[in-house]
């Protein structure tokens, strides 16, 4: 009988594990020059990072000066933008983050994502603030058209 | 027709087999000066600096008594990954049987071989027909010559060789007919295995209805092994691969496939042509297979496989007829073809500039939408298209004549587009380009993303168009002025925001056929439009904004979550 009920909880212990969302958390360091803390819009609310993908090359597009002008194509290192709203942040202790597994470098952040699927994983950027407490920020990938 | 001698079938390696249906790999096209960047600055590393006459629409290399025509070029990639660009070049008081190519090799890693010239050459009695079938290479029959670049230009101004020394580089010539079997209503007799097939595309069982293509004809020649007679073998196959499961006696079964990709780039036929050419007395030789392209475009190409000689019965070989006349093989360590070269014919209906012949002469093309979308992206708009979407009341304006305007729109895939880009939209001169991130129509967006990404960047087009026309003012469009005023470089996401998310979530439901709420398609719309955008005019490049419709939205997470749970549950595949 126990060994039934083992198995019933591990199946669907399996099944629910399968459905959940990935959490992944990135420790923004400040002397990163490949992330750039964006501005505040101007709202006030909605903020963002930009990260340097300096292993990719692609093709953007810059608008014309003027109406009838042509755009003009260029290549340009991959910049990814990540907003966030300042409501939902987290304020966290050490003790807390040292229990999270973090990724501590952009190259780490950029090479475990290809497509920056939300839907498959929630994105919590880490802001180190003073005494020893830290910002929880979870972040959404801007899509671009 | 046929040969029944069962027992001495020939045997093609496993490996030729598989190179032979990686032809699904071979990517054929006609591309724009900026998509050849490297075979481009090739040629101007020999000739100087490329002119442009009359705007970007007429790049071309003035050199010496010739111009190479940049804006038509000949893409022909191989499943080696060997690209060949083919170049249209017009020369000074040409013959009229003659026409030329520039080629340009690329290899896999990004290495270009040095730009070399292909001279058509049509014997005087198939002139008339060629030119009749506006130079539809079909009804060519003469010699294709290959000539060092350099060379070529120097004979043109009479520099060529006058010392009389040898010529460290012959030129390399090639007997090419293509008339020699019309294959009428499906029959082919006695075809000569020196030769590609020429055939009507409509004395054949096409089916035009096939989504991806059409149904083509398959010629397979060899020679049978017993008397050296030349046998053939037709089958209709389709796209894009069909177990050919009888053949000719002295071919085994093979599978064969080729890429059809659109209508106007897929192949009308493919000629197989397997020879088997030994040097008598002994048992050297070479056999190969050629496979001999034409596209619905007149684009041709061929290309040689070189395999392993399966053994021939050796009591057979003094009475095989002379192989002289077969295909040359190049072996001359000088101009040197790789990969499959195509020949950009100089069509009477694709005039230099973009224009087209009308009574026999070249007049601007009135504009037009041309599709290159492939995959899933390719299958949604079709299927927008089709069922009378919105997106065709968007993209009136470009497929009108030259009423009231003249810009042309292209719709492509893009593999240089950032990760997190779905598309973009691209005004260069008078030609509009869609380019959809191939990844993320394929891999990640729903079909719905995909239609609501066409129907945006569909408006982004009609928007510039607007503004692009030549008599556009203040007066003529004033929605239009404002928001540049207003906003400058993100001028039309500001309008499309304000004005145009009604007309993106219409075409959305259409589209979905109605299985959703209005509210739904109403949240979708926002996608592109509720992001931040990035501040261009930052200096910067570190500042954010909204567009101000959606910074007044008052249930932004609620429009939010409704995107995301589509992304997450949304159909993504597009039948």
């Amino acid at each position: 009988m126990k060994v039934y009920i083992f198995l019933i909880v591990a199946l669907i212990y399996s099944n629910t594990f399968s459905q959940k969302v990935d959490t992944q958390y990135f420790m923004i360091n400040e002397k990163d020059s490949l992330v750039t803390k964006l501005i505040d819009s101007s709202d006030g609310k909605i903020s963002g990072y930009k990260i340097i993908n300096e292993k990719k090359i692609i093709k953007k597009v810059r608008k014309p000066s003027n109406l009838t002008g042509d755009n003009i194509e260029y290549d340009a290192f991959e910049e990814l933008f990540f907003s966030f709203n300042r409501k939902n942040d987290t304020i966290v202790n050490k003790h807390y983050i040292d229990e999270l597994k973090i990724l501590k470098t952009s190259r780490e952040f950029l090479n475990l994502n290809k497509n920056f699927d939300e839907t498959n994983t929630e994105f919590i950027f880490i802001e180190p603030k003073k005494c020893k407490n830290f910002i929880l920020r979870k972040v959404r990938p801007i899509i671009f058209e | 027709m046929f040969t029944t001698n069962c027992d001495k079938e020939l045997v093609i390696s496993d490996e030729i087999i598989e190179q032979i249906i990686n032809q699904t790999d071979t990517e054929v096209k006609f591309v724009s000066f900026e998509d050849a960047p490297k075979a481009i600055n090739a040629i101007i590393s020999i000739t100087g600096v490329a002119s442009s006459k009359n705007g970007f629409q007429s790049k071309s290399v003035d050199y010496k008594k010739g111009f190479i025509n940049l804006n038509s070029i000949l893409k022909i990639r191989n499943y080696e990954g060997i690209t060949n660009y083919s170049f249209q070049v017009t020369v000074d008081n040409a013959p009229i049987n003659e026409f030329y190519n520039v080629v340009v090799s690329e290899s896999k890693n990004g290495k270009v071989k040095d730009p070399y010239i292909t001279k058509y050459v049509i014997d005087e009695d198939a002139v008339a027909t060629f030119l009749e079938n506006n130079r539809d290479f079909r009804y060519f029959k003469g010699k294709k010559h290959i000539i060092p670049f350099k060379r070529f230009f120097d004979d043109l101004d009479g520099l060529s060789n006058k010392s009389g020394d040898i010529d460290p580089c012959p030129p390399v010539e090639t007997t090419i007919d293509n008339t020699l079997s019309t294959g009428l209503n499906g029959s082919i007799h006695n075809l000569s295995p020196t030769n590609f097939l020429q055939m009507n595309p409509l004395d054949y069982n096409y089916d035009y209805e096939l989504q991806q293509g059409e149904n083509f004809e398959i010629f397979l020649n060899s020679y049978d092994t017993n008397t050296g007679d030349p046998t053939s073998h037709t089958d209709i196959i389709a796209n894009p691969q069909v177990n050919i499961a009888s053949l000719a006696p002295t071919l085994p079964p093979m599978t064969v496939s080729t890429p059809i990709q659109l209508n106007y780039t897929g192949v009308t036929f493919v000629s197989v042509t397997r020879y088997t050419e030994f040097s008598y007395g002994n048992s050297s030789g070479s056999c190969y297979v050629i496979i001999n392209k034409i596209y619905n475009n007149g684009a041709t190409s061929s290309e040689k496989i070189v395999f392993e000689c399966p053994p021939m019965e050796q009591n057979l070989h003094q009475d095989k007829p002379s192989k002289s006349s077969k295909v040359t093989v190049d072996t001359d360590p000088c101009p040197d073809e790789e990969g499959e070269v195509g020949v950009n014919l100089p069509l009477p209906n694709r005039c230099l500039n973009g224009g087209v012949m009308v009574n026999g002469e070249c007049v601007d093309a009135p504009d037009k939408i041309t599709n290159y979308l492939t995959g899933k992206a390719d299958c949604v708009y079709g299927k927008m298209v089709d069922n009378n979407n919105n997106i065709n009341w968007i993209l009136e304006n470009f497929e009108d004549g030259d009423n009231p305007s003249d810009f042309d729109l292209i719709f492509k895939m893009s593999n240089s587009l950032g990760s997190l880009t779905n598309a973009a939209t691209v005004k260069i001169g008078n030609t509009f380009t869609i380019k959809i991130n191939e990844n993320r129509a394929e891999n990640v967006n729903t079909t719905l993303t995909i239609a609501r990404t066409i129907i945006h960047e569909g408006v982004h087009a009609r928007l510039r168009e607007f503004a692009s026309r030549d008599e556009s003012n203040e007066t003529s469009f004033p929605g239009v002025y404002d928001y540049f005023r207003r906003f400058k470089k993100n001028w039309d996401h500001e309008q499309m925001a304000e004005h145009y998310r009604n007309t993106i979530a219409i075409g959305l439901k259409q589209f979905d056929n109605g299985q959703h709420s209005d509210e739904f398609y109403n949240a979708l719309a926002w996608e592109g439009l509720a992001t931040e955008l990035i501040d261009e005019n930052d200096p910067t490049g570190n500042s954010t904004f909204i567009t101000e419709a959606w910074a007044a939205v008052q249930n932004k997470d609620e429009i939010l979550n409704i995107i995301k749970e589509h992304k997450k549950n949304g159909n993504k595949n597009c039948q």
